[in-house]
């Protein structure tokens, strides 16, 4: 049974979409990943999971967890506002994109966390709550004498490490992680992200893992998510979608990472620039950008099934190979 | 507290306070020798304005002058009111504690009503709350004291008679307990401070509205509203302590130049303090009781800006580490 099921999750701005028919499933202990260029709707959908978009979006589409332990399923998409204050964080958690400003400057490290164990667990002791302080901080990396400092103190992996311990306090079966390495130079983002793939095994976590850098989700996921302007374009286990991509979009982005070894210079870059989120083209939105794109494009492409669990949105889809692309012929007036 | 930290700022505000004190010396010689402001009878003799000089010790070279200054004022000494003839000393403590009071009266309510205004109107930004608000304290912020105050002269001491016009306390009144005396004092305090807390309101309101407004763009806030904490603890837990540090620093800071600044409001409503005083001694050419209340006045801003500062230490934990 999936831990997350989201079926047709639609976002809005002024009637525009900006998330549009967005569909997967997570399973427990999973981990996936979300990946596309900026505006695409990464983190609008993670806010929408949690129901925490800001004010003027608005969300349609159904949202279930079935977190173990909790016999009726949560419906998401159903709860009120005062409904999801006990759902956030006790079942579903965030890890902030820049760890820079995601921690309360004013506030000591060990009161951020003590302060949402308290909050989900009424019945807690004080000399509970120290201990599960002091573990977790342990858990992450860190010393448990951390915990007296202030956010400022701490460098940029540390705060990440206490920005991933508060995430675990409540003991959540989902975790998305948002951007969780940006701010980090290359050494603390490995560290970083071996840390989240330690703890996803230990504490049989599930982990939607939101990045626009593709070699840190291929390290991490076991499944990934294309996203392209409010849409997933394509879905499928990371070996397979990266071998074997089946959407023109994932083609040319995983075309665009450097190969180690490989031949030096500038990989070709994808033409054009990403749409306007809540106008894009009609039909699939990736044609004009597209080097193979036909009339037929400007139809909404159905996501169809290429493999066991991939599934991509392409007319042309399955590719069995790819045709060499001309400059000339890649149109760039998107 | 790094007690480093508190040396430097405590070395820097007497530093501060000793180039006024040499400031305040000159700039009264500068305005012309005294002794013709003392003699203003054309009738005196050279040997009364001799005497004179001799008396105020002005036949000194001016360095034996100052030196005789700085000398008097740190023993307390600032000399005697050309008019009244008490020490200035005097005078100064006896005006202290009712522009204190005016000023703390009015810096307070100023203070709690204008955060507290600011986090409405930052929470409900863009509403009709926000926008009557902001009209509100942008008018009162535009409106020079004095005129408030006569306006609140005229609807509450005259149209509607409710409330005293001026001055501390009504006066030829035997009270029959220091009970009765204060609810007096306090029935004079309501306009003069109700000027003040309006003069006030507005810069604090605005400030604690663009603080809060910063604020609830961080990313902790969003991350604090994840953890399934209701909005209204969000607000009061996390974003107005935050939001809270500058205006914090602002009312402190504040404090001190309004013990000066409280000369219009004080001449209007003839409450005898500081304020008024100086008004007297500019208009009587009372040069000792002006050097009195202009060093009271400099003292006042230093102090309240080492007070910022040490209160900021105890507030931003940010400070501490530099």
């Amino acid at each position: 049974m999936s831990l997350l099921e989201v079926k047709d999750l639609t976002v809005t701005h002024r009637g525009k979409p900006i998330v549009d028919g967005v569909d997967f499933e997570l399973n427990r202990g999973e981990s996936l990943a979300l990946a596309g260029e900026s505006g695409c709707g990464k983190t609008t959908t993670a806010l929408a999971l949690m129901k925490m978009l800001p004010e003027g979006l608005k969300q349609k589409g159904g949202i279930v967890l079935r977190p173990p332990g909790v016999e009726d399923p949560i419906n998401v998409h159903r709860r009120t506002e005062t409904g999801m204050q006990v759902v956030r964080w006790r079942h579903i958690s965030l890890v902030f994109q820049g760890a820079m400003n995601a921690l309360d400057p004013v506030q000591h490290i060990d009161d951020q966390i003590g302060e949402v164990i308290r909050l989900h667990e009424r019945k807690v002791t004080g000399k509970q709550v120290k201990a599960r302080i002091d573990d977790l901080l342990v858990t992450v990396g860190l010393t448990a004498k951390l915990g007296k400092r202030y956010p400022h103190q701490l460098s940029g992996g540390q705060r990440q490490r206490v920005m991933i311990a508060l995430a675990l306090a409540c003991r959540p079966s989902l975790v998305i992680a948002d951007e969780p390495t940006t701010a980090l130079d290359v050494v603390m983002q490995a560290q970083v992200l071996q840390l989240l793939e330690s703890l996803r095994e230990e504490l049989d976590l599930s982990l939607i893992l939101i990045s626009h850098d593709l070699g840190v989700l291929a390290e991490t996921c076991d499944r990934i998510a294309v996203m392209y302007a409010g849409r997933i374009v394509e879905i499928g286990s990371v070996e397979t979608v990266f071998s074997n991509p089946q959407h023109p979009y994932t083609k040319r982005l995983l075309d665009s990472l450097p190969v180690i070894g490989g031949r030096r210079g500038l990989a070709p870059p994808i033409p054009g620039g990403p749409p306007d989120p809540g106008d894009p083209p009609g039909g699939c939105a990736f044609h004009p950008r597209c080097p193979y794109s036909t009339d037929r494009c400007l139809e909404d492409p159905p996501p169809v099934e290429v493999g066991p669990d991939h599934l991509a949105a392409c007319h042309f889809s399955p590719w069995s190979s790819w045709p060499e692309v001309e400059p000339q012929k890649v149109r760039v007036d998107a | 507290m790094s007690a480093r930290w508190l040396t430097g700022k405590v070395a820097a505000a007497i530093l501060t306070l000793v180039f006024v004190v040499i400031f305040n010396f000159f700039l009264f010689r500068v305005m012309g020798d005294p002794t013709t402001q003392l003699a203003r009878l054309p009738q005196s003799t050279p040997d009364e304005i001799e005497k004179l000089k001799a008396d105020y010790g002005l036949d000194k070279p001016l360095l034996g002058q100052f030196a005789d200054n700085v000398g008097d004022t740190v023993r307390g000494d600032l000399g005697i009111s050309q008019k009244s003839r008490q020490p200035v000393v005097d005078e100064i403590l006896d005006a202290l504690p009712w522009t204190l009071l005016l000023v703390g009266t009015g810096t307070l309510i100023a203070t709690l009503l204008g955060s507290w205004m600011g986090v409405i109107a930052a929470t409900r930004r863009g509403q009709k709350t926000d926008d009557a608000m902001l009209g509100f304290s942008m008018f009162t912020y535009a409106s020079p004291e004095y005129w408030i105050g006569i306006i609140l002269i005229l609807v509450f001491a005259v149209w509607i008679p409710i409330l005293p016009s001026g001055l501390q306390v009504t006066p030829g009144v035997e009270f029959s307990s220091w009970l009765a005396e204060a609810a007096d004092v306090a029935e004079h305090l309501i306009l003069p401070a109700t000027a003040m807390t309006l003069m006030l309101l507005g810069q604090y309101f605005l400030i604690m509205r663009s603080s809060m407004v910063d604020v609830l763009t961080e990313d902790f806030i969003t991350v604090k509203r994840a953890t399934g904490q209701r909005w209204d603890r969000v607000v009061r837990k996390h974003a107005v302590p935050n939001a809270l540090l500058p205006l914090v620093t602002l009312s402190a800071i504040q404090f001190g130049a309004v013990v000066g600044g409280a000369i219009t409001i004080e001449t209007i409503f003839s409450w005898p303090g500081l304020g008024e005083l100086t008004f007297q001694a500019i208009n009587d050419k009372d040069f000792p009781v002006l050097q009195g209340t202009f060093l009271i006045f400099s003292f006042g801003v230093i102090l309240a800006n080492l007070l910022a500062d040490i209160l900021y230490f105890y507030l931003d934990p940010r400070v501490q580490t530099k």
